[in-house]
């Protein structure tokens, strides 16, 4: 009896051995993987800071320091008025993702009946789509209408591509809070709209705040719509800025860096200084 | 004043008239509400996930969903059936209109060379993404789960990537691979001028070199999803393991990752549609190129379309997209999900 709780006890002892011991070499395996992600990021931010050849002489240097790059980056990629534009599409599509997508994820999970059923199935479906079966046709049509470079439109885009995936998530919450509230601000008379945004929105912010992160970040990095609906327009994004700025100085790569450093900086900012909640609205996402 | 009690007592808070305000709601006899609002206040969060009754009969107007209902008809379902029809559809002459050609366009695709490449090398990628990009989250989560000092600092650095944009990361990289670049600098340094090469530049490396970039960019987003995923099992049901006398891997294979089966079903169903749809990253590192062998199903159909301006062999591979991502997302859930449940 005895002998096999001295036993138990040894395995466990030599348990907490082997756990000093990797207990050491984690963390340092760790800091080597770690180093695949510090050396790319210090490159990124010292060769923008550096002229030049610098990044193909001597990479890792931090010789020839100059703000000069910045300022070509800046006034020759137009990066100002692109973070404006993207900034403009990126708040005026959550807002309307929001304002419309809200109301409608709600609409899903409480209104009985079959023709509910069949509009969440529908706005389900489109989850799966890829924008590329569509693309086409909106451009072509887009052409037509003379909407091309209308920020609006790019909104409304946005809106759209993003609308299953919120009513998605937002009805999923909805189904799981309680009616008693609604009952009672029913019975005190109230009506849909003051239903809707007095009672149950408030209730809403954590599944909110998830898709305002996630569905931000994804318009803010998109690519390819604004790449073809804002051509040849005043308007760009600073994706397709960079994607410009890119082609326009290809070789010169210290150049190339001091502009993507200026097009991801206002993301990075806000990423480190919201990085908990970020984390939360990728984890929220997940379990939505 | 003893309305105004009852009130109180069914959890009503916003104090509005009843009467006045029921009665323009709808006709219903205030009785009728009340008492079922008190009837229905104590199990209202104990009804069935559609059993919306009050809220669903008296207030929910199709206003609530008619707004997206039309924007997404009008941005998403209309082009997308608009797109399927152009896949039956060819052009005899350049500029002449578009005439019905039945599956022509399909059965180009298995002639097509730089289709058929683009199938192969999207499929790799993703199997990439799947596997590489999901088994090292899960290695990373599994390392900072267990508490040590420096686990936010580094969750926070490997998750970064994660959230920027993907053209860039894209440029990053084509930096670090090009002959005159990082890497390539690095092993002339260390006496390895042999192992030098253009890695973006030759076939047989060029899409590995984009698939590390995948991985590099979004393992973080694994093993935040994983790290999520281990928060939610409780730290003794291993604890139990390891006094049965369970060893690591044995407690890793049959209590951790069973219980991770949800985390797992994300992962694996993102980094399957993510590496499906694969075009940023490519349009950055390599463009497609060199020839076609990195070209994706995705900068195909972008490339045939917008670029060659053929619009009907660019909807048909559209559609085989489509389809694809489709069928490939459902069988994978359904069979995760069944294994969830075991």
């Amino acid at each position: 009896m005895s002998a096999s709780i001295d036993s138990t006890r040894e395995r466990v002892m030599e348990r907490r051995r082997a756990r000093g011991l990797s207990a050491f070499l984690r963390p340092t395996g760790m800091w080597i993987v770690c180093l695949l992600y510090v050396v790319p990021l210090y490159l990124f931010v010292s060769l923008g800071a550096r002229s030049g050849d610098a990044s193909t002489t001597n990479p890792f240097g931090l010789d020839a320091l100059t703000g000069e790059n910045f300022q070509t980056a800046w006034t020759d990629g137009a990066l100002g008025a692109s973070l404006v534009n993207t900034a403009v599409i990126t708040v005026g599509s959550l807002i309307l993702i929001i304002g419309i997508g809200a109301p409608a994820g709600y609409w899903v999970a409480r209104r009985v009946g079959r023709t509910s059923r069949f509009i969440g199935v529908m706005f389900l479906f489109g989850l799966l789509l890829p924008i590329q079966l569509g693309l086409l046709p909106l451009y072509r049509a887009l052409v037509e209408l003379g909407l091309i470079g209308n920020l609006g439109i790019m909104m409304l885009y946005y809106l759209a591509q993003n609308l299953p995936f919120a009513v998605f998530l937002i009805a999923g919450f909805s189904r799981g809070l309680p009616q008693a509230f609604e009952e009672a601000a029913i019975i005190d008379g109230a009506g849909p709209t003051r239903l809707f945004w007095w009672v149950v929105f408030p209730l809403l912010r954590p599944v909110v705040a998830t898709i305002v992160i996630l569905q931000g970040i994804s318009i803010w990095n998109d690519f390819l719509a604004p790449l073809l609906f804002l051509s040849g327009s005043g308007y760009q994004t600073v994706t397709v800025s960079v994607f410009s700025f890119v082609g326009e100085y290809t070789a010169n790569w210290n150049l190339v860096f001091a502009g993507l450093l200026i097009a991801i900086l206002p993301l990075l900012i806000a990423y480190f200084l919201l990085q908990r909640h970020i984390v939360e609205g990728f984890e929220g996402g997940v379990r939505g | 004043m003893s309305t105004e009690t009852d009130q109180g007592a069914t959890g009503a808070t916003t104090g509005l008239d009843p009467t006045g305000g029921l009665g323009s709601t709808s006709g219903r006899p205030l009785e009728h509400h009340a008492t079922r609002a008190i009837t229905t206040a104590g199990s209202g969060s104990k009804r069935g996930p559609r059993g919306g009754g009050l809220v669903s009969r008296s207030v929910l107007s199709v206003w609530f969903v008619l707004p997206a209902l039309v924007i997404y008809l009008v941005f998403t379902i209309v082009p997308v059936i608009s797109g399927t029809g152009l896949a039956f559809t060819q052009r005899t002459d350049l500029g002449s209109p578009l005439e019905f050609v039945g599956l022509d366009n399909f059965a180009r695709v298995f002639t097509d060379q730089v289709a058929l490449s683009s199938f192969g090398n999207t499929l790799i990628l993703t199997a990439i993404a799947c596997i590489v990009q999901n088994g090292l989250g899960l290695l990373l989560a599994l390392a900072l789960h267990r508490a040590f000092r420096s686990r936010t600092l580094l969750r926070t650095l490997f998750f970064a990537p994660a959230i920027l944009s993907p053209l860039v990361i894209g440029y990053l990289w084509q930096y670090l691979f090009s002959t005159t670049g990082a890497l390539n600098w690095v092993l002339g340094a260390v006496g390895l001028e042999s192992w030098q090469r253009a890695w973006l530049g030759e076939s047989s490396t060029a899409i590995w070199a984009v698939g590390f970039t995948i991985v590099w960019q979004l393992v973080g987003y694994s093993m935040v999803i994983y790290l999520a995923g281990l928060q939610g099992i409780p730290p003794e049901v291993n604890e139990a393991a390891q006094l049965d006398g369970a060893t690591a891997f044995q407690r890793f294979r049959y209590v951790t990752f069973p219980l991770l089966a949800p985390a797992n079903t994300i992962c694996l169903t993102l980094s399957l549609i993510g590496g499906l749809k694969l075009f940023d990253q490519v349009i950055a590192l390599t463009g497609g190129g060199p020839g076609y062998a990195t070209e994706t199903l995705a900068t195909n159909v972008y490339k045939q379309s917008f670029i060659f301006g053929d619009d009907g062999y660019g909807a048909a591979l559209a559609v085989i997209l489509t389809i694809v991502v489709t069928v490939a997302t459902l069988a994978q859930m359904w069979i995760l999900k069944r294994r969830e449940q075991h």
